[in-house]
């Protein structure tokens, strides 16, 4: 299997969800619900008198990657820590497929990948593929060649030999989630897995992420870069003052309609609106939205307005704006 | 276990605390070398290696080894709580007892291994220097009160080698309630600085309560004088006594770590 970024494309938002559907419906017993992999119950943790997090209720399915936002001192890396076992709740607690992580702790941590640390820590007298091998012979059951692809998938095969005490960031990041991925676990908890990385190191996290995804793990991760967290999560919870305030499924709000960056809009939806492959059009602050009845026919309407002297600068999924939207919901709230 | 506690004996050869301690304890019998004329000023005579051996470990044992000991143990641990690698380990499938159980035994070797490096190196230059012929005025122990200095009786070398053999062993053994309170004080505070002091501090402490007889035969620090004791009156009731605080502080060390949040 090759596992190169250039031999292997992202997948697409809509091919992603395909993808997630087919996994939940496969993981699903026969007529019966589908069980979360990670499930929290009222979670609550104070510190000394301080109220940390509180009653948090969280439940992620296959396929899908959460993203917990907020700002900081909201919480995050403490639901991280009690989420991965590291911290003891005061009340509630963390299911993983069922068990409680607090009280079989060993067994339920056999179904998680972690990186709780920004950057990633490793020994730094040990090579990265020693790291590896010592992280995959604790977790047990790693097949026999697994760790030569994860350092394909996180390019880092070439430097493995190397001390992490060498490491940069950005590699010490990669290697992190090589750890995590190992023992290919069903549940990802990771802390800014993307905090300092160059723009080609996040993209390549991502990947790794979102083909961890597609295999059926669910992943959850904290990041201050909602941006990142628009495009790649697919349901995004906003954190403040340890309380989950609101949950975002971004994959039913992403892809639902196309967004066109068009000059003079209101005369661009006035054609469009004429044309009989578009359901249905509004105007948007960026361009035109449009719903399309098939998305073959997307070209076929892009030239219809550049054949009517428009200007076209951009054509694609609508994105979520999660960062109006949680500058919205946090001045809501103070 | 087996590979934790691989990586915990490995990993203690990294620790700062640790290579600048057995530096100081392989050089350490060079100074009771060097210093013999000083010695013989004060009517005391070091004619042998094993005298050497034996100096050494009176001299070490009065403060260096306790801050030597405590540092290791708690930089085993705070220490790793620092650098984030205790979260890396914990985040896989393993008990936590697990864990610090690794801990403990690399804690306990590290006396003896650093005792064990002393003795090795008062052997070489106490040979080179002094030779190991037998003493001309021996006391009948070579470490004890009176003893190394050279009073007494005239020993073989061979019995005086098995004598502080046997002194060095049961020092090393009496550091190991040590190494284990700070490996205790470092799963409390997470601050190798603050536990090995700590450590040393509360030590310090107990010895205050020598002066009272009520309490003086519980102490931890009426025990750790074991290995000077001549004619090893007491030895047994010091071995249990140090056993138990084994015991105790390392039963102590797990359930904290059990239940801590990192």
């Amino acid at each position: 299997m090759s596992t190169s970024r250039g031999t292997s494309p992202r997948a697409s938002p809509s091919s992603r969800a395909a993808a997630i559907g087919t996994i939940r419906r496969s993981l699903a017993p026969p007529g019966g619900v589908l069980q979360p992999i990670l499930r929290t119950v009222n979670l609550t943790k104070y510190h000394r008198r301080t109220l940390a997090v509180v009653s948090l209720n969280l439940e992620l399915y296959p396929g899908e990657i959460y993203g917990l936002v907020g700002p900081n001192g909201a919480g995050k890396t403490t639901v991280i820590r009690l989420l991965t076992g590291l911290s003891f709740p005061s009340k509630g607690r963390v299911e993983v497929l069922g068990q409680d992580i607090h009280r079989s702790a060993p067994r339920a941590m056999a179904d998680i990948g972690a990186v709780v640390e920004a950057p990633a820590t490793f020994y730094p007298f040990l090579t990265g593929r020693q790291n590896l091998e010592l992280l995959a012979g604790l977790s047990g059951g790693v097949r026999a060649g697994r760790i030569e692809r994860v350092l394909d998938e996180v390019q880092l095969k070439s430097q493995a030999d190397r001390r992490t005490g060498e490491y940069s960031l950005g590699m010490k990041q990669r290697l992190g989630l090589a750890g995590a991925i190992v023992a290919e676990p069903a549940l990802l908890i990771l802390d800014e897995p993307t905090s300092g990385m160059d723009p080609e190191g996040i993209d390549l996290v991502y990947e790794v992420l979102h083909r961890a995804a597609e295999r059926g793990a669910a992943i959850l991760l904290s990041t201050h870069h909602l941006p990142e967290a628009a495009r790649n999560c697919t349901k995004v919870g906003i954190l403040d003052q340890g309380k989950l305030i609101d949950q975002i499924d971004l994959a039913g709000k992403r892809g639902a309609a196309i967004l066109i960056r068009v000059d003079r809009n209101a005369e661009a939806r006035a054609l469009l609106d004429t044309e009989p492959a578009v359901k249905r059009s509004a105007i948007h602050p960026e361009g035109v939205l449009i719903d399309i009845t098939e998305e073959s026919r997307l070209p076929e309407v892009v030239q219809v307005l550049v054949a009517s002297g428009f200007r076209v600068s951009a054509v694609g999924p609508e994105r979520f704006d999660l960062l109006g939207y949680f500058r919205k919901r946090v001045k809501e709230l103070v | 276990m087996f590979r934790l506690l691989s990586l915990e004996l490995r990993k203690i050869f990294q620790l700062w605390s640790v290579r600048a301690s057995l530096t100081a304890l392989a050089v350490l019998p060079l100074v009771v070398v060097f210093a013999a004329d000083d010695f013989g000023q004060t009517g005391v005579v070091i004619v042998n290696a094993a005298q050497v051996a034996g100096a050494s470990l009176v001299g070490v044992m009065q403060t260096l080894i306790y801050i030597m000991v405590a540092a290791a143990a708690a930089e085993l641990v705070a220490g790793e709580s620092v650098q984030g690698t205790l979260r890396t380990l914990l985040l896989r499938p393993i008990t936590r007892a697990s864990l610090i159980s690794a801990k403990l035994v690399a804690a306990a070797l590290f006396p003896f291994l650093g005792l064990g490096l002393m003795l090795f190196s008062s052997l070489v230059l106490g040979g080179i220097s002094r030779g190991f012929g037998a003493l001309p005025a021996g006391s009948g122990t070579v470490v004890g009160p009176g003893g190394w200095v050279g009073l007494g009786q005239t020993i073989p070398i061979a019995e005086a080698l098995r004598e502080v053999a046997f002194s060095y062993s049961l020092a090393a053994f009496a550091m190991i309630p040590v190494a284990f309170l700070a490996v205790l004080l470092a799963v409390i505070t997470m601050n190798a600085g603050v536990s090995a002091l700590g450590a040393y501090a509360l030590i310090g402490f107990m010895g205050l309560g020598a002066f009272f007889p009520a309490i003086r035969d519980v102490l931890l620090t009426s025990h750790t004088g074991l290995w000077y004791r001549e004619g090893g009156g007491g030895l047994g009731l010091s071995l249990g006594a140090l056993a138990i605080y084994t015991a105790g502080l390392a039963i102590a060390s797990v359930l904290s770590f059990d239940r801590k949040d990192l």
